[in-house]
C-alpha cells in the first residue's frame, strides 16, 4: 500500500516547530538511587508540534499542488483521510530529510547540500554564494553556487559538462564529479555463518510437493537450512525453492540431501546449494556524526539512493539489492532498507540521498478554528479556545 | 543461564531486553514468531522472530507443581482478509476456528550486549506450555496458554481406570482395527462440512478403496485430521468422528463415510488422484479406554482395572 504524503505545501506553516524524541527507557530505582535501566528500542520515537498561523480557504486564492481546493480544506481533507491515530503516511522534515549531505543550503565541497525547491512561502531555501550541492543526476556532480539566491519550484536538470544551471535566482556552477567518498559512510555487516544464499533444485525434485511445503537441508555441511517449494508441477515435482532460513555452517554443495518437514510430498528431492559469508549496508542516517537511525522510507522523488564502494559508484540490481525494511542476522537487527551485496565490498560504504518520516497524527482530535471569514488557524495569533497545534509521532513499520 | 550471562547481568545496570515468543512448532510453516523488539531478531538456535504488537502477562515462580497460566495478546497487523484456506487466512479467522488450539507455546528472553544481537548471549527460557483457550476481541487475540505441569494436573489413578481412562492406550494416533497403519484418504465427492466421503489412498497395509467396517475405528469419538499438500483447503482441521460407514455413490462407487459432530468451517476440497491435488485426511481409532473396548478391538488393556470398592462386594 502507498503511503499518503503530508502536505507541507499548505500555507501558514510558523515558528516555532518542536521536534521531540522519546526512548521509553525503564528505570528501575531503589531507595538510594541506585538505578537499573532498560533500554526498550533503538530508532527514537520522534514528535513534532506544528502550528498554523492561518489556513486560507479563499476559492479564488489556491495553489496548483491543491487545485481546485483551498489550503484549508485539502488540508483537513487529509487529516481526516487519515482517520485520526489511524493511518499511517509520510513526512518530509524538509530541514532533516538528507542522506549524505547537508538538507540546509550552505554545504561545503566535501560535504555539500541536496537541493530543495522553493515550492511555497514559507518553504523558501536560499543558496549563499560560493557553496556546494550535490546534483541528483544518475552520477552526482557538485555544483557550486556562484551567484547565491532562492531556489526554483522545479528541480533543474543539472548541467554535468562544467556548464551552469539557473534555478530561481540562484545559478550553479558544474564543477566535476562529487567524490563518493565525501558521502555519510554506511556500516557494514556480514552474516559469517554461511547460510545458504541460493538453492536451486537438484537431481530429483520429488513428488507430490506443493508450494509452501517446508524441506530440511541435511546436506552440506550445515544445520538449521530450511527451503520452502517456491513452485511446482501438476504432479507436485519441485521446480524451485524460496529461502526460509539460511542456517549456518553450510558449504556450495550440489545435490544436497532434504529431509520432509511438511505436507505430503514424497520421493528424496535434494537442491543444489550456495552457501558463503552474505554482506549487508543497513541504509541508516548519521544524526550529528554520533547516531545511527534506521530509514524505513526513501524519498526517490528527487534523489535515488545513491551508493558508492570506496569511492567507486555501485549499481543496484547489479552490485546490490535494495531490500526491507526490516534485517536480521546473528548478532545484528535493523528496522529500515538495507542494501544486501553481490560480492563483498571493499568499504567504505557511502551513499547520498532523502528519506521520509512514518507518521501518524498523535491524536484523533484536531482543532482548527475560524478567526475569519475564509481563515483558520491552528494556534496563531487570532487563536482563542483550539488546542494550537497540529501533532504528528513516528509510526512503526507493521511487523506480523 | 550460563555463567557469562549471569557476570554480565551481575556487573551492569543497563541491559537491552527482548521478548521471543514461538506459538507452534519450529518446523511449521503456520508457527507464529514473535518479538516486542522494534526490528526482527535472530536467535540461532531455533529462528528469526518477527517484531509485533504483543504484550504477555508477567511470569510468576515459586515451588511446586502447580500449573502456571500465561496471557499473551497479540494484534497481527492489519488488512488481512479471510480465506478458505489454512495457509493464507487471517490470524483472527483461524483464532476463531480453535486452529490454535492446544499448540506449543514458548517464551524466552533474551539479553543483548549490543542492541539486536540475540545471539551472543542467547536467550534464557521464561515459559513453556500449551494453548488451552483462545479469546478473540476487536483489536487482539488473547492467547491463554498453560505450563507444561498442567499435564500433571490429573488425579491418579482415578482417571486411568476403565470408563473414566484418558490415557489408556493414548499413542497419538490408533490404526484401525486389525490394521498396524493410519489410513490416508482423499476427500470425494459429494463431502459436506459433516458427512466427510473418503477413498483410502494408497499406502502400505491398505488395498485401493478399502472400505472400513462400523467398529473398525472404535466410534464414537474417533478423530480425522486433514493433511497439508497441494491444494489443500482444510490442512490441520478436523474432528471427532460420530459414526463411520459405507456410502454407495453415484455411478455406484463406493466410499467411506465419516460423521464428523461438529461442522467444518467449509466443505472440502475433493481430491483428484491424477493431479494429486486436493483434500487429504488419516482418520485414528478412538483410544481404547475400558476392557471392554480393548477386548472388541483385540487389544491388550492398557489401564487400569476397575475394583470395586470392598464394602460393597456381598
Amino acid at each position: 500500500m502507498t503511503l499518503a504524503i503530508y502536505p507541507n505545501a499548505v500555507r501558514g506553516l510558523m515558528w516555532p516547530v518542536m521536534k521531540t524524541h522519546d526512548f521509553d527507557t525503564v528505570v528501575q530505582k531503589g531507595a538510594n538511587r541506585s538505578e537499573v535501566r532498560i533500554n526498550q528500542y533503538l530508532n527514537a520515537i520522534w514528535h513534532w508540534t506544528l502550528s498554523y498561523e492561518y489556513l486560507k480557504d479563499n476559492p479564488q486564492d489556491v495553489i496548483a499542488a491543491f487545485t481546485p481546493y483551498t489550503d484549508y480544506r485539502f488540508f483537513e481533507g487529509f487529516i481526516l483521510s487519515n482517520l485520526g491515530q489511524f493511518q499511517n503516511f509520510l513526512f518530509d522534515d524538509l530541514y532533516d530529510d538528507s542522506l549524505g549531505a547537508n538538507a540546509l543550503p550552505g554545504g561545503t565541497a566535501t560535504l555539500p547540500s541536496i537541493f530543495h525547491t522553493s515550492n511555497y512561502p514559507g518553504w523558501q531555501f536560499y543558496y549563499p554564494q560560493g557553496t556546494y550541492v550535490a546534483d541528483n543526476n544518475a552520477v552526482p556532480h557538485l555544483q557550486q553556487v556562484i551567484q547565491g539566491g532562492i531556489s526554483g519550484t522545479t528541480v533543474p536538470s543539472f548541467s554535468t559538462g562544467g556548464g551552469t544551471t539557473a534555478s530561481g535566482t540562484a545559478i550553479f556552477l558544474d564543477t566535476g564529479v562529487f567524490s563518493g567518498a565525501n558521502a555519510q559512510q554506511l556500516q557494514t555487516v556480514s552474516d559469517t555463518t554461511d547460510p545458504i544464499s541460493a538453492a536451486t533444485v537438484g537431481s530429483s525434485g520429488g513428488s507430490g510437493f506443493a508450494v509452501g511445503d517446508y524441506l530440511s537441508v541435511t546436506g552440506g555441511g550445515g544445520t538449521g537450512g530450511i527451503l520452502a517449494v517456491a513452485s511446482a508441477t501438476s504432479l507436485g515435482v519441485i521446480t524451485s525453492f524460496s529461502i526460509v532460513a539460511g542456517g549456518s555452517g553450510y558449504t556450495t554443495t550440489a545435490n544436497a540431501s532434504l529431509v520432509i518437514l511438511s505436507g505430503s510430498g514424497t520421493g528424496s528431492p535434494t537442491a543444489d546449494i550456495t552457501a558463503a559469508t552474505v554482506y549487508y549496508s543497513p541504509v541508516q542516517r548519521n544524526f550529528g556524526g554520533q547516531y545511527f537511525e534506521d530509514i524505513t522510507d526513501l524519498n526517490v522523488t528527487t534523489y535515488p539512493l545513491t551508493v558508492w564502494d570506496n569511492g567507486v559508484l555501485k549499481t543496484a540490481g547489479v552490485d546490490y539489492q535494495l531490500l526491507g525494511p526490516g534485517l536480521t542476522i546473528p548478532g545484528f537487527s535493523f528496522e529500515g532498507m538495507y542494501l544486501q551485496w553481490t560480492a563483498a565490498p571493499t568499504t567504505p560504504v557511502t551513499a547520498l540521498g532523502q528519506f521520509y518520516f512514518r507518521v501518524r497524527f498523535e491524536s484523533d482530535q484536531q482543532d482548527i478554528e475560524q478567526f475569519m471569514q475564509k481563515l483558520w488557524t491552528v494556534g496563531g495569533e487570532k487563536s482563542k479556545n483550539g488546542a494550537g497545534f497540529i501533532k504528528l509521532v513516528t509510526a512503526r513499520v507493521p511487523g506480523i | 543461564m550460563t555463567a557469562t550471562v549471569a557476570a554480565y547481568l551481575s556487573a551492569n545496570n543497563q541491559f537491552y531486553l527482548a521478548d521471543l515468543i514461538l506459538i507452534g512448532e519450529v518446523t511449521d510453516p503456520n508457527a507464529i514468531w514473535l518479538t516486542n523488539w522494534a526490528s526482527p531478531l535472530t536467535y540461532s538456535l531455533y529462528g528469526k522472530f518477527n517484531p509485533a504488537a504483543v504484550t504477555r502477562q508477567a511470569i510468576s515462580s515459586k515451588v511446586g507443581l502447580s500449573a502456571e497460566a500465561m496471557k499473551i495478546t497479540w494484534t497481527p497487523k492489519a488488512a488481512q482478509t479471510f480465506t478458505v484456506n489454512t495457509s493464507t487466512d487471517s490470524p483472527f479467522h483461524l483464532a476463531q476456528l480453535g486452529f490454535y488450539d492446544n499448540w506449543r507455546v514458548r517464551i524466552w528472553r533474551t539479553f543483548m550486549p549490543t542492541p539486536g544481537d540475540a545471539n551472543t548471549y542467547g536467550a534464557a527460557a521464561w515459559f513453556g506450555g500449551f494453548v488451552s483457550t483462545v479469546e478473540v476481541d476487536r483489536d487482539a487475540i488473547i492467547i491463554n496458554a498453560n505450563d507444561y505441569r498442567y499435564a500433571l494436573n490429573y488425579m491418579v489413578p482415578p482417571n486411568v481406570i476403565e470408563v473414566t481412562n484418558t490415557f489408556a492406550h493414548f499413542v497419538g494416533t490408533k490404526p484401525p482395527k486389525g490394521f498396524a497403519h493410519i489410513p490416508q484418504f482423499g476427500v470425494a465427492v459429494p463431502s459436506s462440512t459433516t458427512s466427510i466421503l473418503g477413498d483410502t489412498l494408497p499406502l502400505a497395509g491398505f488395498g485401493a478403496h478399502h472400505i472400513f467396517g462400523r467398529g473398525d475405528f472404535n466410534n464414537p469419538m474417533a478423530w480425522l485430521i486433514f493433511n497439508n499438500g497441494p491444494g489443500a483447503t482444510l490442512a490441520g482441521l478436523g474432528g471427532p468422528i460420530g459414526m463411520n460407514q459405507e456410502f454407495v455413490g453415484e455411478f455406484g462407487l463406493h466410499f467411506n463415510q465419516f460423521l464428523l459432530y461438529t461442522p467444518l468451517p467449509w466443505a472440502p476440497t475433493p481430491y483428484n488422484a491424477s493431479s494429486m491435488m486436493g483434500d487429504t485426511f488419516y482418520v485414528s481409532a478412538a483410544p481404547t479406554v475400558s476392557q471392554a473396548d480393548a477386548a472388541g478391538f483385540g487389544d491388550p488393556y492398557g489401564g487400569f482395572p476397575f475394583v470395586p470398592y470392598p464394602s460393597s462386594v456381598p
